[in-house]
């Protein structure tokens, strides 16, 4: 699908049967990178990232008919991937003898330069509370408006601003302990 | 090789493909996801919803019927983790609690995802069983 579909026109081709697959295949053509990296940085690993992804972009099939055009669908679309990864994450927490703390460790043990600041970055995030993790990364990965993370969230944008306060002051301060101990 | 020797290995692989896809990700790998995507969504439409009986019956109480029995449903649902999150019971019923309030508020509420909740087929069993005594 070459051409660039208006959001209007995409939501009402998603809803209707005949044009559903056509349009659902031009939605994740439009966003899968984007939700992969969200996504990606939310769970830590490629492998968990592949998962969620696919839970996320299913559960927009199915559930598109319940979009009613309130937000954007982009905003929409966020806040499924967002809830999903906050549930993977939870589960993650509870089923596995590998908690998904020791594999952002995991990410953060390379050798590569580059690789090896973000890994400092990761490790630092893993640090974080799930929802604390989740504005960090939308506001400072993807520099989103606050006002845009509160739809998605469903919170307030002060305790937005302060979970984001508190987000920064937790990976600041563990940045300058791995520096003390390297 | 033994099974300790094979986890090991396995586990070795998954690192060296999250190394190689450490923060760039070939656009081969996304091609390769939309297309894996697109197969699902394909064979979704085949594909039973939800398979067994008691859950079909809810999924037609939710759909149609009665908000007060999903609730009811819901707060037996939470009730239940409660008790079963031993170690961390306040995180684990505030999360589910965020669960259910997000469900509840966000227009993408179905309810497959009720379905997907730890612990709900136990309820309800419980629940059926309980109305099919009366």
């Amino acid at each position: 699908m070459g051409v660039v579909m208006e959001e209007k026109e995409l939501v009402s081709n998603l809803k209707n049967v005949e044009t559903k697959q056509k349009a659902f295949q031009h939605l994740v053509h439009l966003y899968k990178e984007r939700i992969y990296w969200h996504v990606r940085r939310m769970v830590g690993t490629h492998e968990d990232a592949d998962d969620v992804v696919q839970n996320v972009f299913i559960k927009i099939f199915k559930g598109i008919d319940n979009f009613n055009s309130q937000s954007k669908l982009y905003t929409w679309i966020y806040r499924i991937a967002t809830n999903e990864c906050l549930t993977f994450i939870e589960k993650s927490k509870r089923n596995q003898s590998s908690s998904i703390e020791e594999r952002f460790d995991a990410i953060a043990d390379v050798d590569a330069q580059p690789e090896r600041i973000l890994g400092q970055l990761m490790s630092a995030l893993r640090q974080l509370p799930p929802k604390q993790r989740a504005v960090f990364n939308m506001k400072y990965f993807e520099e989103m408006p606050y006002r845009k993370m509160s739809e998605i969230m469903g919170t307030s944008e002060g305790a937005l601003k302060a979970s984001f306060h508190h987000a920064k002051s937790k990976i600041k301060q563990h940045i300058l302990d791995n520096i003390k101990i390297g | 090789m033994d099974e300790l020797e094979k986890l090991r290995q396995e586990q070795q692989e998954k690192n060296d493909r999250n190394s190689q896809y450490g923060q760039s990700v070939p656009s081969s790998y996304f091609e390769n996801l939309e297309r894996r995507i697109l197969n699902q969504v394909a064979n979704l439409e085949t594909e039973p919803i939800i398979e067994v009986k008691s859950k079909r019956k809810i999924y037609t109480l939710l759909r149609y019927g009665s908000a007060a029995a999903a609730l009811l449903i819901l707060f037996l649902g939470i009730s239940k983790f409660h008790t079963e999150s031993i170690e961390t019971p306040e995180y684990a019923l505030l999360n589910e609690m965020e669960q259910v309030d997000y469900l509840l508020k966000s227009e993408e509420f179905y309810a497959e995802d009720l379905l997907e909740i730890d612990g709900i087929d136990e309820v309800l069993s419980e629940l059926e069983q309980q109305l099919n005594n009366k």
